[in-house]
């Protein structure tokens, strides 16, 4: 089991660490996408027609890799009242709950969510040849990403590993 | 649809499940208990079509032009700035900690940028000063209040899309509410001084430093004139507004104050993803909690329930006001929103409260619970900078929290505080 999870969090933090750059570099392409925009429409006065539509598939992205390093850092909002209130046993028993919760949505999630970007081969974008399983595909691969990160806290707290070698993230 | 889906919601809210995951696990709920599993395909789609939008792209934009204006020197050239005008009052540095959160809030949209901006710097200068740690702490969380409510506005930006009011007419209700709360907290903070004899500098700047202090921040000045004057007029879509501002804080930042370096720009980059992606999953996840509470007819229950309660409506934005703060109080303002706004929203508006006040109400409402306890992120904030327990600088507040509250009761009740600007500029 301790090596499972050992390589459940090498994985994980491969991943974190991938979307960390790939969100900085979404980032980057956005901003120049929409400068480009707005100057060709106020400057060149010739509306670019792709500008806008490639700006919003890059955000959708952008939200799917960026929330999986809040994910894997822990940083998602949530109310720490009730889970703070206990220590030991009962803290772990909560986090392990809500663990267990975000794996179920996050299984309801990514099953459907692959048949929606399955189904959405047949699509394209309106402005420029590009299937929209390509845009699509960024809300299971997200919760993939959550579903993974989330199997690794739970098991963090039934075995005891997350204040040995998990308090690094 | 159940309501119970709703319920779940607010109890995995409560055990700790993250906001994203529990807006998505209602649903979920409610469709199983249901027997709809059908329905459960719809949820990816909303999530998707959630995220699918032009405005929203505004948010990441606003977020970075804020990174890079912070870390390009042009939060010390406004703090330089705020010292000629009002340095020389009696709480100087407490005077000048809340007009360059007003200065800072033409810059970026968020009122926890302004806390760790102004307070790095400020709180170690009013603690040389001689004031007290968690006195120069609680004024720079009180202030930071501001950044959200003048525009831009990354909770306002979230409101308008959820509730689909235009952007540029929230923006400029923001305005007047946003001036009000920085002469309340000024007011408070003078007489404060003299209550507990602050320091006060007896030297007024000379007209040589006061005109340099203005030269070096003008050019950063410029950005909300940018930002403002381009959404307000329709120039520019506040995406396209915020893009632009994002080129001009970088071309200032590389080549004017020079105080950004190239090799800044990844760190900043992916700070910006980060914060920005986290907003934006709450804002995908509540358009498929919307959904779900489209089909429950809850909006609508709401609607029949509340003129019930009582007809009279200035005792329902009260009790509002009360519910808004204190959901303010335990959630992040941007998740509050998304869950009220669309339950709320149409049964007042029913009630004939006009679509952008009850916008105004909202955001500025919602704001100010980022400052309260229990669960405040500009408080957390702040503590973090400063190592003041979050309780100590939430009671040293005290007095200022009662600007607060008398602005959003201003604010409600006399609607032209913050009508009166996006009517005169046509927008409404």
């Amino acid at each position: 089991m301790n090596v499972l999870l050992r390589c459940l969090k090498i994985l994980n933090r491969r991943i974190a660490d991938t979307a960390l750059v790939t969100s900085g570099f979404l980032v980057a392409v956005i901003t120049i996408v929409v400068a480009v925009g707005v100057f060709w429409r106020y400057v060149l006065n010739d509306s670019l027609s792709w500008t806008e539509e490639v700006a919003r598939y890059l955000l959708i992205w952008l939200a799917a890799v960026g929330s999986m390093v809040a994910m894997h850092r822990r940083h998602h909002v949530a109310i720490d009242i009730i889970p703070d209130l206990f220590q030991g046993l009962g803290r772990r028993v909560i986090r392990v709950l809500i663990a267990i919760v975000i794996i179920l949505t996050c299984a309801v999630m990514t099953y459907f969510g692959w048949i929606l970007a399955w189904n959405a081969w047949g699509q394209t974008a309106s402005s420029f040849y590009l299937p929209l399983f390509f845009t699509t595909a960024a809300i299971p691969v997200a919760t993939t990403g959550f579903l993974l990160m989330a199997v690794e806290q739970a098991l963090d707290e039934l075995f005891g590993l997350s204040e040995a070698d998990g308090s690094a993230t | 649809m159940t309501p119970a889906f709703g319920l779940v919601l607010l109890l995995l809210i409560a055990l700790g499940v993250p906001v994203v995951f529990a807006l998505l696990a209602g649903p979920i709920f409610g469709f199983f208990y249901d027997g709809k599993e059908i329905f459960l395909q719809t949820l990816p789609r909303r999530l998707y079509a959630g995220m699918d939008s032009f405005p929203l792209l505004a948010i990441p934009l606003f977020i970075l032009a804020g990174n890079l204006m912070n870390t390009g020197g042009i939060t010390t050239r406004l703090v330089d700035f705020a010292k000629i005008l009002v340095g020389h009052l009696r709480g100087g540095l407490a005077q000048v900690n809340i007009v360059s959160s007003v200065l800072f809030a033409g810059l970026s949209g968020s009122a926890v940028a302004d806390t760790s901006a102004l307070g790095s710097m400020l709180v170690p200068a009013m603690e040389r000063d001689g004031y007290t740690k968690k006195f120069a702490v609680a004024v720079t969380a009180a202030s930071s209040i501001i950044g959200p409510i003048i525009p831009p506005s990354i909770i306002m930006i979230v409101y308008a899309y959820v509730m689909n009011v235009s952007v540029a007419a929230l923006f400029a209700a923001g305005i007047v509410p946003g001036l009000v709360m920085a002469i309340g907290l000024m007011v408070v903070t003078s007489y404060l001084g003299k209550k507990r004899n602050f320091p006060k500098n007896e030297r007024r700047a000379t007209l040589k430093e006061s005109s340099t202090a203005f030269r070096d921040a003008f050019v950063p000045l410029m950005t909300p004139v940018i930002i403002l004057g381009g959404i307000v007029s329709g120039v520019f879509t506040p995406t396209e507004a915020a893009g632009s501002a994002v080129i001009y804080a970088l071309i200032v930042g590389l080549f004017y104050t020079r105080s950004l370096k190239l090799g800044d720009l990844p760190h900043i980059l992916k700070t910006t993803g980060v914060t920005s992606a986290s907003i934006l999953i709450v804002v995908g996840a509540a358009a498929a909690f919307g959904y779900a509470m489209t089909l429950s007819q809850l909006p609508a229950r709401v609607a029949e329930v509340l003129p019930e309660i009582t007809s009279n409506i200035i005792l329902i934005l009260l009790l509002v006001n009360l519910l808004l703060l204190a959901t303010g109080m335990f959630l992040d303002s941007g998740p509050a929103i998304i869950i009220l706004a669309p339950l709320l929203g149409p049964a007042l508006i029913d009630l004939g409260v006009d679509p952008l006040h009850l916008a105004a109400i909202m955001s500025i409402n919602l704001t100010i619970g980022l400052a309260t306890p229990p669960l405040g992120l500009v408080l957390f904030v702040g503590s973090s900078i400063s190592d003041v327990p979050v309780a100590t600088i939430a009671r040293e507040m005290i007095p200022y929290y009662a600007v607060h509250f008398s602005v959003i009761l201003a604010v409600t009740f006399v609607p032209a505080l913050s009508l009166t600007v996006p009517r005169l500029l046509g927008l409404i």
